[in-house]
């Protein structure tokens, strides 16, 4: 999906008039980069097995400027190509975040204990989910374990605690998945014999989600 | 009032605004909207499509979609009612109207503002001028003054207003008493002649009813003028057209005028697909076609047998019309065994030889006029329908009518069956227009051998006496009636036969005892102008009979089942 | 050794067979057959109990594999039990994102009490997600399920509806078999639901 290039009308002269700070232009050249950004992590987020980090961030920043582009939008006449164009792109966007979101709710939702278990067990910089999404899948988890107790868990006679343990869902992170490298990335253990592969720049392949998790965090690498 | 300029004074004025659009049950009207609903989908604009059946269905319709719509789009309908007068719509709404109905209202041609009319003025015949039909009001105010103000004009009265603040006689108009007398009486006369004449006019030009250019074709036009036509609306247009001509709307020079104009928007799309090298799966041809219905899809013998000209022409439903029909199958050289199998099935050989020797043997067996002009669509390398096909097909969904279908379904299917997508629903409707037409020649058959035409010096009648699956409908009713005055006359000795028309009739609710009755023009008469509308209200007034002329085909009328026969009666004495 | 051949956990499988061949969405909540099974463990646990205190105290190894059967049979139905209640969750969890916070009121009737409590705060919860994101905006996630393939589509009206307003004001009049043009954001939800029918 080449949406960058429908960015570019806003940075046009007929609409550099409208923006008279210096502010506003540095926006203009982040937003495509943003774009970018937020259709990766979705990408990324709907083939991987395990929740990514979040980029709750971005999607503020996009939002806003999805807001933005509607104010704009709304003085031009209802045919007008332009409109058309830029209403079109503007769903898009709302889609690619709508369904970004979700699949991060989908995951938190199958994998809560698990994720809430991982969460703390991790710093700061490293959470995986925003704040919202802790509280919300703190909220789940609650209200599903809440839910067992009434209607079953509290009948049954007493050996909870192991088996909480072996009711948590893992996600399957030897699912294999396609990745394309995008930089060159010199050696990446594969294989049970501890091989090692060098990924070019641009090459594709297909391997199992745990040897290149890593790599995909620090956006070597993404998945498609 | 007329639009010529489609562009300027109908499209643009429409473009982001919501429309309403209001569809006639026809096929026609069909075409029309699908071609316009394409047009407005390239630009966007919202529109909602209502099809309606009759005059209540309209104001029906208009009441409840009315909404914020400020533009109403009429397809087929309501081109011969004041629209304004029916519909009572409010000021800044506005009507365009394309209709192929004749005669237009003359308050829709001389509405200024309201009502617009998507046509050229110059093709229409006889419209009577405006000073003959309205007058001046003044006039019918002055009349209903005081005598004292007879023939004064309202500025010299000194007092602007036309206010009847006129308890004064100016003093330059005293005259005398008499004088004034004979100038009223002047006056009377002069109104009453002007009354006459502007009666009789209107009557000339309401007398017959009959049909104007295809609405279909009129879009495409436009389409054309807009840059937007391809292949499909196109098409569409075609089948609008030969729809006219099939159900003898339009007489066939008219429609070989027409195909010179359509001739030229084929060549000029072929060629620009040609040019852009897109190859598009769909061709359209012009071809000579035979006038034997669905032939591609059915065997030749049934083909024959049941499309009404041939049948007519050859009397197919005696025993001496088919050993004639045999005759010509030998001396065409088509083995019978071929000719019942589906033509697609035939040998190559036969199936090229076929057109090529019906043609030439037309004359000597007395069917010179089964070739005419006509498009094939051309559609990947397996389908190809004739335009007629297509007509019939939307004949038979349209008609198909059942107990959880009701008659919307069925126009919303036929709207689809017309886009690529669902060519399936075409095919069943061809199949099912096989069943309609072979019921419609069984039962001509069975009523021409126990001579059920009846004739009352004046007009031939045909009355049937149980609700049919086919005939309750307009459509089917229509078919059946023209095939057996046809087939009628074809068999009768008679010299006046040719002249008379046919009433057919077919109940429709027994339980209500509603009956469809149909006029159809006499044999003779080549044009498809039709009396009937006039007639059919004229002779129910006089006997008292109530009827319902609710469909926009004035040859159509629904009437019960207990006055039918002094509804005949006073039709006999009218036509005599 | 039991008279008939049933097995244990037979209550249990039996639960989540009849939920998968349900012709329904969600079937009205087995009351009774959670109970069987509730019932069940608590016996088989309870011979188990005696058994394993004797079995303590007497060292007897014969009885051991028995234990274990038993064992394994608790958990059997454990099992099936936590399944048939948490398919019948997430088929809840699909009712919100499908319907929207209020439940019809004829699935309503299948759902035990503590099933609505479950959805009441599924719901809030995941609303007040919802309206968080993006700094207080909020987006509706349930909306935009598919990728938009153009700015309005064609819409054939299958059920009488009503007035229908749209975003600018105008009100359309949605009877039964009229055909429209809209702008799709806004007849989205009415797709879903079924009043209105895509054309293609």
């Amino acid at each position: 999906m080449s949406e960058s290039d429908i960015i570019e009308p806003l940075s046009d002269s007929e609409h550099n008039g409208e923006y008279e700070d210096q502010v506003e232009e540095e926006e203009l050249i982040t937003a495509q980069k943003v774009l970018e950004i937020v259709e990766t992590a979705w990408q990324n987020e709907l083939c991987a097995p395990e929740i990514l980090q979040h980029q709750a961030d971005m999607l503020e920043l996009m939002l806003g400027q999805v807001a933005h582009m509607e104010e704009n939008m709304k003085d031009l006449d209802k045919n007008d190509f332009r409109f058309i164009v830029h209403q079109m792109e503007l769903e898009r966007i709302r889609y690619v975040i709508a369904s970004y979101l979700r699949c991060r709710l989908q995951k938190i939702e199958t994998f809560t204990r698990h994720i809430l278990n991982e969460e703390e067990s991790r710093d700061v910089s490293e959470k995986r989910l925003s704040a919202e999404e802790s509280k919300y899948a703190q909220e789940y988890a609650d209200n599903v374990e809440q839910y067992f107790q009434h209607v079953a868990l509290q009948y049954m006679p007493n050996m909870q605690r192991a088996e909480a343990e072996q009711r948590i869902v893992r996600p399957n992170l030897l699912s294999h998945v396609f990745i394309k490298a995008n930089v060159d990335v010199p050696a990446v253990v594969v294989g049970v014999d501890d091989e090692e592969v060098d990924l070019t720049a641009g090459s594709q392949h297909i391997i199992p989600y745990q040897l290149v998790s890593d790599l995909i965090h620090k956006n070597q690498a993404q998945l498609i | 009032m007329f639009i010529q300029d489609l562009r300027q004074d109908f499209y643009n004025r429409l473009v982001g605004k919501r429309l309403l659009i209001i569809v006639n049950y026809d096929i026609d009207a069909i075409c029309a909207s699908k071609i316009l609903q394409s047009l407005f989908k390239y630009d966007h604009m919202l529109y909602s499509v209502v099809p309606i059946m009759g005059l209540a269905g309209l104001q029906r319709a208009y009441n409840e979609h009315q909404g914020d719509v400020k533009f109403v789009l009429l397809i087929n309908c309501g081109g011969c009612v004041d629209i304004v007068e029916l519909l009572q719509p409010e000021e800044d709404v506005t009507f365009f109207i394309c209709d192929a109905h004749r005669p237009l209202d003359v308050c829709n041609i001389y509405s200024d503002r309201q009502v617009c009319i998507l046509g050229d003025p110059a093709l229409e015949e006889n419209i009577p001028a405006f000073e003959s039909i309205f007058c001046q009001s003044e006039d019918e105010d002055s009349e209903n003054d005081a005598d004292d103000d007879v023939g004064n004009d309202s500025g010299a009265g000194g007092s602007d207003e036309e206010g009847s603040e006129k308890a004064q006689q100016p003093p330059a108009h005293k005259l005398s008493r008499l004088e004034r007398h004979e100038q009223r009486i002047i006056k009377q006369r002069q109104r009453r002649t002007w009354e006459n004449e502007r009666d009789r006019i209107m009557f000339e030009y309401t007398q017959y009813s009959f049909y104007g250019r295809s609405t279909a074709l009129t879009i495409f036009e436009l389409a054309w003028k807009l840059s937007k036509d391809n292949m499909d609306l196109l098409w569409w247009a075609i089948v609008g057209l030969t729809e006219q001509l099939i159900l003898g709307k339009i007489e066939s020079s008219a429609y070989t005028l027409e195909i010179e104009h359509v001739q030229s928007h084929v060549s000029r799309l072929t060629n620009k697909t040609n040019d852009q090298s897109n190859t598009s799966a769909s061709k359209i041809n012009f071809e000579n076609d035979l006038h034997l219905v669905l032939y591609r899809h059915w065997s030749v013998v049934e083909s024959m047998r049941y499309s009404m000209y041939c049948a007519c022409k050859m009397r197919l439903w005696t025993l001496r019309g088919e050993k004639r029909l045999h005759e010509l199958l030998v001396e065409m050289g088509l083995p019978l065994v071929q000719a019942r199998q589906m033509f697609s099935a035939m040998d190559l050989v036969l199936r090229q030889e076929f057109y090529k020797m019906l043609e030439k043997l037309a004359e000597k067996y007395g069917i010179p006029d089964i070739v005419y002009g006509s498009f094939t669509l051309n559609y990947g390398y397996r389908n190809r329908y004739a335009a007629a096909d297509y007509v019939y097909g939307m004949l038979a969904i349209l008609e198909s009518v059942k107990k959880d279908k009701t008659p919307e379904d069925c126009f919303l299917e036929a709207l689809d069956s017309l886009s690529r997508n669902h060519r399936d629903i075409m095919l069943e409707g061809i199949e099912n227009a096989k069943l309609l037409l072979s019921s419609i020649f069984k039962q001509v058959q069975s009523s021409l051998e126990a001579h059920q035409v009846l004739s009352t010096g004046t007009f031939f009648y045909y009355i049937l006496t149980e609700e049919n699956t086919y005939f309750s409908y307009p459509y089917g009713l229509t078919l059946l009636a023209k095939f057996i005055l046809n087939g009628h006359v074809a068999g009768s000795r008679s010299r006046q036969a040719p002249e008379l028309p046919l009433i057919a009739s077919c109940p429709v609710d027994v339980e209500r005892g509603l009956c469809l009755l149909v006029g159809i023009p006499p044999v003779r008469e080549d044009s498809p102008k039709n009396f009937f509308g006039k007639a059919f209200e004229q002779a129910a007034s006089k006997c008292n009979a109530v009827i319902l002329q609710d469909f926009f085909d004035s040859s159509l009328i629904q009437i019960r089942q207990n006055d039918m026969a002094k509804f005949l009666d006073a039709l006999t004495v009218l036509l005599a | 050794m039991a008279k008939s051949n049933k097995m244990f956990a037979d209550k249990a499988f039996e639960l989540i067979k009849e939920l998968e061949r349900s012709s329904q969405t969600i079937p009205p909540f087995d009351d009774d057959g959670v109970r069987q099974v509730l019932e069940e463990i608590k016996a088989i646990f309870e011979e188990n109990c005696a058994q394993a205190a004797n079995y303590s105290t007497s060292g007897d190894r014969t009885l051991w594999p028995l234990l274990n059967f038993r064992h394994a049979a608790l958990q059997r139905n454990k099992r099936c039990l936590l399944t048939y209640l948490y398919q019948r969750l997430l088929r809840i969890k699909a009712l919100r994102w499908e319907f929207g916070p209020i439940i019809p009121e004829d699935i309503k009737t299948s759902l035990c009490e503590p099933e609505v409590n479950f959805f009441n705060t599924y719901s809030k919860s995941l609303a007040s997600y919802m309206r968080s994101i993006g700094d207080g905006q909020g987006i509706d996630l349930t909306g935009d399920l598919r990728p938009p393939k153009s700015l309005y589509i064609e819409v054939r009206c299958i059920v009488d509806y009503g007035k229908f307003e749209l975003e600018d004001g105008e009100v359309i009049y949605l009877k039964k078999n009229s055909q429209h043009y809209l702008p799709r954001a806004q007849v989205e939800t009415l797709v879903r639901q079924g009043i209105l029918q895509h054309i293609t």
